[in-house]
């Protein structure tokens, strides 16, 4: 499988998908924090990525979403973007009907 | 204002010439960078593709050097509710 084959089928098979640097239970950069906490905040079932794990995915999903940053949260295999984007739309509301949870 | 903050706004401007835009410097380094563009242009654009409009050309133009620029974008409507 090519890193881009791995990235579509990670994004085809869970339908809220984040690449982050560590692990939900212990994210290694603030940033993928903010994600991580945005979404257990809002009950979200999600899968993630840990790109520190493995260079050619850190690299190769710069490339796919062609996204300097990380995280990237996809959901329904859409890329919503990075930290600053995701916080302003739970800010805004925006984000909450994407992920089908109520306002909270 | 800076030379480099007159920079970033003049590439953006460059891009989007119907935006309004402003450009800060707020820890004053030269290297942090804070800017809010607004822009009837993107109505109907994901915040993802907004964000790459004003980011490209800058990417472009700095070739990496940019080292950090917060950015924060709206359609003029968006803009006019947070302004309530």
């Amino acid at each position: 499988m090519t890193i881009t084959e791995r990235i579509q089928n990670d994004i085809d098979t869970n339908r809220v998908m984040l690449f982050m640097k560590g692990i939900p239970e212990a994210p290694m950069c603030g940033f993928s924090k903010s994600v991580v906490d945005i979404l257990k905040h809002l009950d979200v079932d999600f899968a993630s990525a840990n790109v520190l794990e493995h260079m050619e995915l850190r690299e190769g999903i710069k490339e796919f979403s062609d996204w300097p940053t990380i995280p990237q949260l996809y959901v329904d295999g859409k890329f919503i973007g990075g930290c600053d984007i995701t916080v302003e739309m739970f800010q805004s509301g925006e984000l909450q009907p994407l992920l089908q949870v109520k306002d909270a | 204002m800076s030379d480099l903050t007159k920079q970033i706004e003049e590439i953006i401007l460059g891009a989007i010439p119907n935006a309004q835009v402003m450009v800060r410097d707020p820890m004053n380094d030269g290297a942090h960078f804070e800017a809010t563009v607004i822009s009837e242009s993107f109505v109907g654009m994901s915040l993802v593709n907004q964000h790459r409009q004003v980011m490209q050309p800058l990417k472009n133009a700095f070739a990496g050097d940019l080292h950090a620029l917060a950015l924060k974008t709206y359609t003029p409507e968006k803009w006019a509710s947070t302004q309530g």
